[in-house]
């Protein structure tokens, strides 16, 4: 059993706050992606659990136990940084052995279990090389097998497939998915590529300025975002946002670009300035909908099966996915909302309503 | 027109040649001179049209400097202290140099700045407060003022050029093996070093030849045959008040210039760049 637990963790340097009370709770054996864009201190927070950096205020908890005083050494962790971070002047056996040297395994031992990582992952033909030696995705795999061969209780990884080309990237990705699956070994992995994050995670935690402001399933935060960071941050294109005013009298809301269409809700914003959002892809060409706008397509992005189209209405740039050649610049179309697409933010704090 | 351009191309590595050519005979003229000249008898030395080889080979000058009796203390003298310094120099500004490239302290450019401008003073206006100091802390005509001495040269540049070095080292090494179990000792002792290879080879070879080739200090510091160097041991041996036997000083020169050498040999290849390559990315 390894669950991972933060509260209220903080951290500065000099007079920069990086992580402000962050709490989070990682279950056994759970993938979690710590998402966010760059410089929103995901990787600072992944430094922090393995005792890499100090943590100023909080608590890290390792099944109920307070690690935040203890050194790396102690944490029984390991780690795959966003470089390889391989030891340059070692082989690759060595690389993955030094860990294990360090932590007083025996030789028989070490032998071993560098044996089991390099067969698992297919790398008993690079033993003797250097880093200098391979390939990118080979030295990422020799990463892994470093942290894997440890048998550490949490699995840290700071981006590790930022510095791969695309086809790599995939590949590594599906082989990470396949190692979460056989080894059921906790893993916090971090990363600023929202896809990444969707198709790895169990469950995925989105960082903004140092707070972590949504935990949740891949598709808790996808299709239920609790705020417009989280709304726009994930998806590609991003969710439309478009400004209304809520009428308490006939509880509606009114589009604030033309006061015109209506919208009946069920929630109460507590100020009349919010936010209507709803995501491309739930767009639909058609006349009939709970929320109804007239346009004319000003831009079209194909995208091979799909395209994306950036929509005039009156002044409003909504984007809208549809199929390949559906559309063309210039036309003039109605599109409609289903109201169950529809997310409701309050204006001043980007919170769900 | 791409023969134009490869003609071009010919003529600029021609000329760049030429021009590597004329610096390295110009830095060697003196040495190879100095060379032949010890193997001249002494009658060849001063002859109306000089020529830079001699005539008449002969090793009486190595032989006569071999058998003079204060000559092995000199080159002992010469190894401990050179020896000393270099890794002196090594330990100190490794230290350093880690620490002004990846630790934050307040007025760390203006340290910086200042270790720099320690080189700065010529050492002959450092001569005598040396000799003062070593005067009150009775130190005069000992190893240790004269490895002081040189520290006080070599130290400033190694630091500057460890750092050097260090911004090219990924610190993800350090974070990695801290996550794998290291203390600081076994940081440095299994990644900092063997990574830092060739700026800890680099340093050390500047510090011993700065060591062994300094002659002002060892000449104005010792008193005694018991701590001079070799470069002032042979300054007093064989430059006599009324004549200087060329022969003998071009034949002691040679002999010090060659441990220089067989060092720089044995550890250049270590002084090569790309050490870190692949361990990142």
């Amino acid at each position: 059993m390894s669950e991972l637990r933060l509260e209220h963790v903080s951290k500065r340097f000099g007079r920069n706050l990086v992580l402000d009370r962050v709490n989070l709770d990682i279950r056994d054996g759970e993938l979690m992606v710590i998402l966010g864009p760059s410089g929103c201190g995901k990787s600072t927070l992944l430094s922090i659990v393995a005792g890499i950096e100090d943590l100023d205020s909080g608590i890290i908890c390792l099944n109920g136990q307070s690690i935040g005083h203890l050194p790396p050494r102690n944490r029984d962790m390991a780690m795959v940084f966003q470089n390889h971070a391989l030891y340059p002047h070692m082989n690759v056996y060595e690389n993955i052995a030094f860990g294990l040297r360090m932590h007083k395994v025996s030789a028989e031992e070490i032998r071993t279990r560098v044996n089991e990582v390099a067969v698992m992952l297919e790398i008993e033909h690079l033993l003797k090389r250097k880093p200098r030696q391979m390939s990118g995705g080979e030295r990422q795999r020799v990463a892994m097998g470093r942290a894997i061969a440890r048998h550490p209780q949490i699995f840290l990884l700071d981006e590790p497939l930022s510095s791969l080309d695309a086809q790599l990237r995939t590949q590594i990705r599906t082989e990470i998915k396949k190692l979460h699956a056989k080894l059921g070994i906790t893993m916090v992995f971090v990363t600023h590529d929202q896809f990444e994050a969707m198709t790895l995670s169990d469950r995925i935690a989105i960082m903004d300025r140092g707070r972590i402001v949504q935990v949740g399933t891949p598709d808790e935060v996808y299709h239920h975002p609790m705020t417009t960071f989280v709304a726009t941050f994930l998806g590609n294109p991003s969710m439309n946002l478009i400004s209304a005013r809520y009428d308490a009298s006939t509880c509606s809301l009114h589009l604030a670009h033309d006061g015109g269409t209506v919208l009946p809700t069920k929630s109460t914003p507590p100020l009349p300035a919010c936010l209507i959002g709803f995501r491309p892809e739930h767009v639909r060409l058609e006349e009939q909908g709970d929320l109804v706008l007239d346009g004319s397509v000003d831009v079209l992005e194909p995208t091979g099966s799909d395209a994306f189209a950036l929509i005039d209405c009156h002044g409003l740039a909504v984007k809208a996915r549809c199929s390949n050649g559906e559309l063309s610049v210039g036309r003039r179309i109605r599109l409609a909302i289903a109201s169950e697409h529809l997310h409701v933010f309050d204006a001043a704090s980007g919170n769900r309503v | 027109m791409t023969s134009y351009r490869r003609m071009i191309q010919i003529l600029t590595q021609v000329l760049l040649f030429c021009g590597v050519l004329g610096v390295t005979v110009l830095l060697l003229f003196p040495a190879i001179v100095a060379f032949g000249t010890s193997f001249k008898p002494m009658g060849e030395i001063f002859t109306q049209t000089p020529t830079i080889f001699p005539h008449e080979p002969t090793l009486a000058a190595y032989k006569k400097i071999f058998c003079m009796p204060e000559f092995p203390r000199f080159l002992l003298n010469s190894f401990i202290i050179s020896g000393l310094t270099a890794l002196i120099v090594i330990i100190a500004a490794l230290l350093a140099a880690y620490t002004l490239t990846f630790t934050r302290f307040p007025g760390k450019k203006f340290i910086r700045q200042m270790i720099l401008m320690t080189y700065m003073f010529p050492a002959v206006t450092l001569v005598i407060p040396l000799y003062f100091f070593a005067h009150r802390l009775d130190l005069l005509d000992s190893y240790q003022i004269l490895i002081f001495a040189d520290l006080s040269f070599a130290l400033p540049i190694a630091v500057w050029l460890m750092a050097g070095y260090f911004e090219k080292f990924p610190l993800e090494l350090v974070k990695a093996a801290r996550v794998d179990g290291c203390n600081p000792l076994q940081i440095i002792r299994h990644i900092i070093i063997p990574v830092m290879k060739p700026g800890i080879t680099a340093a050390g070879i500047f510090s011993f030849i700065l060591a062994w080739s300094e002659y002002l200090f060892s000449l104005t510091l010792t008193l005694t045959d018991e701590s001079r160097t070799i470069s002032a041991g042979m300054h007093y041996c064989l430059m006599g008040n009324y004549r200087t036997d060329y022969g003998l000083l071009t034949a002691a020169s040679t002999i010090i210039v060659i441990p220089v050498v067989i060092l720089f040999a044995l550890l250049q290849k270590f002084i090569v760049g790309g050490l870190t390559e692949g361990s990142l990315k």
